[in-house]
């Protein structure tokens, strides 16, 4: 039982969840700055941004993702920093 | 060169802007903004597509000592001239704090767009009255737990990203046939 969590701590989960683009096989999940609950996957606890190597996401669309998270940031529907 | 270019028509572009307004805006105040941007997309040449007005919405950061705002979105289709003198006048207004416009659209063929006239009237502004929170100051103090966001349970720590070595990551341009 430790061990079980002690792997999940390590990240073995997070890890495993990790796939390909999660845009680019499912059309139908779009990019949207005004949509701030699905950008919240790709930003951390503290709101930076996720890097693609973590996340999985390709190329071209953590350049859309990038944009949207910084411009619902500057319409303060997203947070730049926070520390809760 | 020159003869040509006048000759053309202005390009037609289709635009989003948000703007936040106070969060005791009155009603009055509020149709006032709304008439006076109607006004300028009609002197401009422009037209409306949407207007959607979101309600007041807890920001994600202080704005002006704002912690809330009222959001109001609207679409609507023109030239660059349009957005500057929108933009002008949303900015000398007091009651707007915060505004963001966005090209969506770089060329659009007005033939075959439709718009649907119910979906351009702004709204009449019908907010309860905000109510400040009366234990803000017990919680500042730390006599009451803070409320905590709900957290995404997702979400990576900013330890995550930075203690996992890039050997940790899987090529996956490379394994991707290989990963379930």
């Amino acid at each position: 039982m430790d061990r079980d969590m002690d792997r999940d701590n390590a990240g073995a989960f997070r890890r495993a969840r990790r796939r390909g683009c999660p845009f680019c096989g499912d059309e139908v999940v779009t990019i949207d700055y005004k949509d701030p609950q699905a950008l919240r996957y790709f930003v951390t606890e503290r709101g930076k941004i996720v890097p693609r190597r973590i996340s999985g996401v390709c190329a071209k669309h953590q350049r859309e993702l990038t944009n949207a998270i910084k411009r619902a940031r500057n319409i303060a529907l997203m947070p730049f920093t926070s520390n809760e | 060169m020159a003869v040509f270019q006048i000759a053309l028509p202005p390009r037609q572009r289709e635009y989003e802007t948000i703007y936040l307004m106070r969060p005791d805006v009155t009603k009055e105040s509020a149709g006032k903004i709304a008439n006076r941007i109607d006004d300028v997309v009609k002197r401009e040449g422009g037209k409306l597509t949407l207007v959607e007005t979101w309600g007041r919405r807890q920001l994600s950061y202080t704005v002006r000592r704002c912690k809330r705002a009222v959001y109001v979105y609207f679409k609507y289709i023109g030239g660059s001239g349009l957005v500057a003198e929108l933009e002008r006048n949303l900015r000398m207004l007091d009651d707007i704090i915060k505004f963001q416009t966005v090209m969506i659209n770089p060329e659009i063929d007005l033939t075959e767009y439709k718009v649907d006239p119910n979906a351009v009237q702004f709204e009449e502004l019908d907010l309860p009255e905000d109510v400040e929170d009366d234990k803000a100051l017990e919680r500042a103090l730390g006599f009451i737990e803070p409320q905590k966001h709900a957290r995404n349970a997702d979400a990576y720590t900013d330890d995550d990203i930075e203690n996992i070595s890039d050997d940790d990551i899987p090529d996956l341009n490379n394994a991707k046939d290989g990963e379930s």
